[in-house]
């Protein structure tokens, strides 16, 4: 019975609702960001302390913070990237969190999603932030250029925006290759090469998209997880691509609810945990077929898609786990926050035995 | 039975396990925070970064495609926009020079957005640039030797817009111009080439050459000659050299002729200002020497402005002026002299010099000094000029000012000449004058309407009691209630009512509305003995007024 075990180690209750929160790269430190009962924009810091968890500091933002990520940062600064639910993107360093270093108004509406690449030595290429937004804009930002984006994908004129619910990176394995990948709220997730300017891909899951990641983000991109309301989960082999039909996914069900998020296990990306509107955390393993690919009768070659098995099941609470992050430092330690104004950290053992 | 063994041995497993993970992290926890203090303080080093994204500004905007059918038009759209390589009768049309502007404007964009990225973008789009013009070199060169001189020319041309600092282009253009027998413009062409490389031996040759063929045997000669200095088993230029003049010594110090030729390049097309300008500021350099030549000088250059354009060379001092107006139609009559082509410098924005502008110090001089000094020496030019050509000056007034402004200067020259001695006599020149008062020629300012507008003007006036006084006069007493003044000019003005032009009553409106403003008992504060004596003056002057004691004696107060 060499079963992994999902273990609530740190409960922490906050005076806010956290719709996110990151490790600190290279620390036992972790960010919340969240919204105060009033609407301003809560930003805590937390250090692990034998059992406990110690606050660092408590900042106050204007507007309420959607998502962050630590993603276009050096390991050195380690600046996270926030978007509020005004439309604001900002960088902020922590160590002085007053006075963010970069601030624009990336959209005329909430930024539902935000990730960064090719900060703490992942990826190649120019640090670049995604921000997805209820406006259905989809913007590139470098932290170099003030004010402008440096891309900006929207809907062609007439067509109806769309509520952009996630948005991932990937496929940054050379400085010119990178691949972006955004969920809607009605199901669409669309794939935009960088590179050439141009979408690859599209298909539509039938469900608003909570999560999308690709399993690595420094890689020939290699699968992608992307996670569904009405507890679907869809995993797709991005080796082949076809013509005609795409990338081949497979569908998976669980949670009995909104999967909210699907995380990758930054150690073993073949083991990924999804989080439920049940307040329950799954972790699933990835198993590749023989071969990943096959040929048609007409030649063409279509990708094979792989299977999940369930490695362990854990309900910790009843309410809706909204935000799930792997610590980076160390295997099988991870934090999640939920709307029941929680702050967990959650060790999952037996991870490298896996 | 087995199955709760197994249970039992399982659970135990699990919290030793726990355990194990849960120790494990706490000495992770510890490890890594002894590794942050360590490393907190570390900077990031400096990475190579990419630059950020050059996608020619982010207005044009990524559309959504989301119907396949749209997407393959997308996609067929983007495919027009390139032209395949093998489309030769697409490439035809491509205008070149049109691309590469909207290129360069695309940089420029760029460039106006990345910080920190400016040098070497800009490396980069000049290496693309010299390998563009190097290119166009070689068409060039192509079109040369099938014989469309041309279309050669209208090559170099292009790279040279594009590279302005290749030597080899200019030359090859002057070679093509003198297969047209366009020998001018070989020869300006071999100059422009020479000034960028000066050991470029085929660009002797060719200025050589087309020189001969204008007739500058001379200029000619030293150009061969400078030839074989650098390559002393040239043929060509031997060969010429002894077809030319087989009297000349293949080496007699050719050397000081071809500098001579060299630094004259530097004094080719001025335009008449700027030598003016430059006259000026020689004569600041060697004042007393030029002086008297000077005066010479600008009375020719003024008959000559007159004549519009003006030849001549002269010689004064050990100091050259060469005045020339440069007509390629017409032989240059001045040997020793080249002339060089001077290309209007069109650089973006982006390409410019980052240096800061350089700051010239402006020596104030005060106007009310300004305005007479100008006068008074004019004047005194005047004189000196009646003895020369009276004539003139009558004729031409405008020249008299244009003179007036070179005596001015021409004063400044004596005074740093003679020093301190004529500066005493410029002050003098300037007392003279107001007591002379040359200066009804100054206009009154209007009535001012705030107190800076009236220390200003007062300060221009301050020098000339009769503009003084019809200023005050103008000014309503009650205007001075509401002003804010400083205590040298508060004083200045009062000493000023002293004045027997003002009438004892008039005086009291005054001071009664000086007396009024908010400064006016804190100024008395600050007063010293003599400031007070002045104060003291004014209420003598007016004390027959009896209605007012109150008033005095109130100052009188503040002023102890």
């Amino acid at each position: 019975m060499e079963k992994p075990q999902i273990i609530v180690y740190i409960e922490h209750s906050l005076n806010y609702t956290a719709f996110e929160v990151k490790w600190i790269p290279r620390s036992a430190k972790m960010v919340t960001i969240g919204s105060h009962p009033r609407g301003t924009g809560a930003l805590q810091v937390f250090e692990m302390n034998e059992g406990s968890l110690k606050l660092l500091h408590d900042g106050e933002r204007p507007k309420a913070l959607k998502c962050g990520t630590f993603g276009a940062s050096t390991l050195e600064d380690r600046h996270i990237a926030v978007g509020d639910f005004d439309g604001k993107m900002e960088i902020i360093d922590l160590k002085a969190p007053e006075t963010p270093v970069y601030s624009v108004k990336a959209h005329s509406e909430i930024i539902n999603c935000i990730d960064g690449v090719a900060g703490l030595d992942i990826g190649k290429g120019a640090p670049e932030i995604v921000t997805g937004s209820r406006d259905g804009l989809v913007k590139v930002w470098d932290s170099r250029q003030k004010e402008r984006p440096v891309i900006t994908i929207e809907p062609t004129e007439g067509e109806q925006k769309r509520d952009c619910w996630s948005v991932a990176f990937g496929n940054a394995y050379t400085s010119e290759e990178r691949v972006l990948c955004a969920g809607f709220d009605n199901g669409d997730v669309k794939m935009f090469d960088l590179r050439k300017m141009s979408i690859i891909w599209e298909t539509n899951l039938k469900n608003g998209v909570c999560s999308i990641e690709f399993d690595r983000k420094d890689i020939d991109m290699n699968k992608l997880l992307v996670t569904t309301l009405e507890s679907k989960f869809h995993i797709f082999d991005l080796r082949t691509f076809h013509t005609e039909k795409g990338f081949t996914g497979m569908v998976e069900k669980g949670h009995k609810s909104t999967i909210w998020c699907g995380r990758h296990l930054p150690q073993n990306r073949d083991i990924f945990a999804t989080t439920g509107g049940n307040g329950s955390i799954l972790l699933w393993k990835y198993s590749y077929p023989v071969s990943r690919s096959k040929k048609l009768s007409d030649g063409s070659e279509v990708g094979v898609s792989g299977e999940t098995v369930l490695l362990q099941n854990a309900t910790i609470t009843g309410q809706p786990i909204t935000s799930h992050d792997w610590s980076q430092d160390k295997i099988g330690l991870s934090a999640c926050t939920g709307l029941d104004q929680t702050l967990r950290v959650v060790i999952h053992t037996k991870l490298n035995t896996l | 039975m087995d199955s709760s063994i197994h249970l039992q041995k399982n659970i135990r497993n699990n919290s030793e396990e726990l355990k194990d993970f849960i120790a494990d992290l706490h000495r992770w926890e510890k490890d890594l925070k002894s590794e942050e203090e360590d490393t907190s303080h570390t900077i990031a080093p400096h990475q190579e970064l990419p630059p950020v994204r050059c996608k020619p500004a982010a207005d044009t905007v990524k559309k959504i495609v989301s119907s396949n059918k749209r997407k393959v038009a997308d996609t067929n759209q983007k495919k027009t926009e390139r032209i395949s390589s093998y489309d030769y009768a697409a490439w035809d049309k491509f205008d070149v020079s049109k691309a590469l502007e909207s290129d360069e404007e695309n940089n420029a964009k760029v460039k106006s957005v990345t910080h920190g990225m400016d040098s070497k973008e800009i490396k980069t789009s000049n290496l693309s640039k010299v390998e563009k013009a190097s290119r166009l070199k070689d068409e060039g060169n192509k079109f040369y030797s099938s014989g469309r001189l041309d279309d050669a020319i209208a090559k170099y041309t292009q790279g040279m817009a594009l590279d302005p600092s290749n030597a080899i282009l200019p030359a090859n253009r002057a070679m093509a111009y003198i297969k047209l027998e366009k020998y001018e413009a070989a020869e300006a062409d071999c100059n422009r080439c020479l000034k960028l490389d000066a050991n470029y031996i085929k660009g002797y040759l060719r200025r050589g050459s087309s020189r001969l063929k204008l007739g500058k045997t001379r200029l000619a000669a030293d150009d061969f000659k400078r030839v074989l200095e650098l390559e002393p088993w040239n043929k060509d230029a031997k060969k010429e050299l002894e077809k030319l003049d087989p009297s000349i010594e293949k080496f007699s110090s050719p050397e000081t002729e071809e500098e001579k030729n060299l630094k004259n390049v530097n004094i080719g097309r001025v335009d008449i200002k700027e030598i003016s300008s430059q006259k000026t500021a020689n004569s600041v350099q060697n004042s007393l020497v030029l002086e008297k030549n000077f005066q010479k000088v600008s009375a020719e250059e003024r008959q000559n402005t007159s004549e519009s354009l003006l030849k001549e060379t002269k010689k004064e001092g050990g100091k050259m002026i060469v005045i020339t107006e440069v007509d390629s139609s017409q032989p240059k009559s001045v040997e020793g002299e080249t002339f060089e082509v001077v290309v209007p410098v069109n650089k973006p924005p982006h390409l410019r010099s980052q240096k800061p502008l350089r700051k010239i110090s402006v020596v104030d001089v005060s106007s009310e000094d300004c305005i007479p000094l100008a006068l008074v020496s004019s004047g005194a030019f005047a004189k000196d000029l009646h003895k020369t050509q009276p004539e003139k000056i009558h004729a031409e007034p405008i020249s008299i000012l244009c003179t007036a402004k070179a005596a001015a200067s021409e004063q400044d020259c004596q005074k740093q000449a003679k020093g301190s001695q004529d500066l005493q006599k410029t002050v003098d020149y300037t007392d003279e004058l107001k007591k002379t008062d040359i200066t009804p020629s100054m206009v009154l300012p209007g009535i001012p309407r705030t107190s800076h507008h009236f220390s200003q003007d007062w300060h221009k006036l301050r020098n000339c009691r009769k503009l003084c006084v019809k200023y005050i006069k103008e000014i309503h007493p009650s205007f001075f209630r509401g002003i804010d003044l400083d205590v040298e000019i508060m004083v200045d003005l009062i000493s000023a009512l002293l004045w027997e032009e003002f009438m004892p009553s008039e005086s009291l409106t005054y001071l009664e509305g000086l007396a009024q403003t908010n400064g006016f008992s804190v100024n008395l504060l600050f007063l010293d003995s003599t400031q007070q004596k002045v104060i003291n003056q004014l209420i003598e002057k007016c004390i027959e007024f009896k209605s007012h004691t109150s008033l005095f004696e109130k100052i009188k107060a503040s002023l102890l």
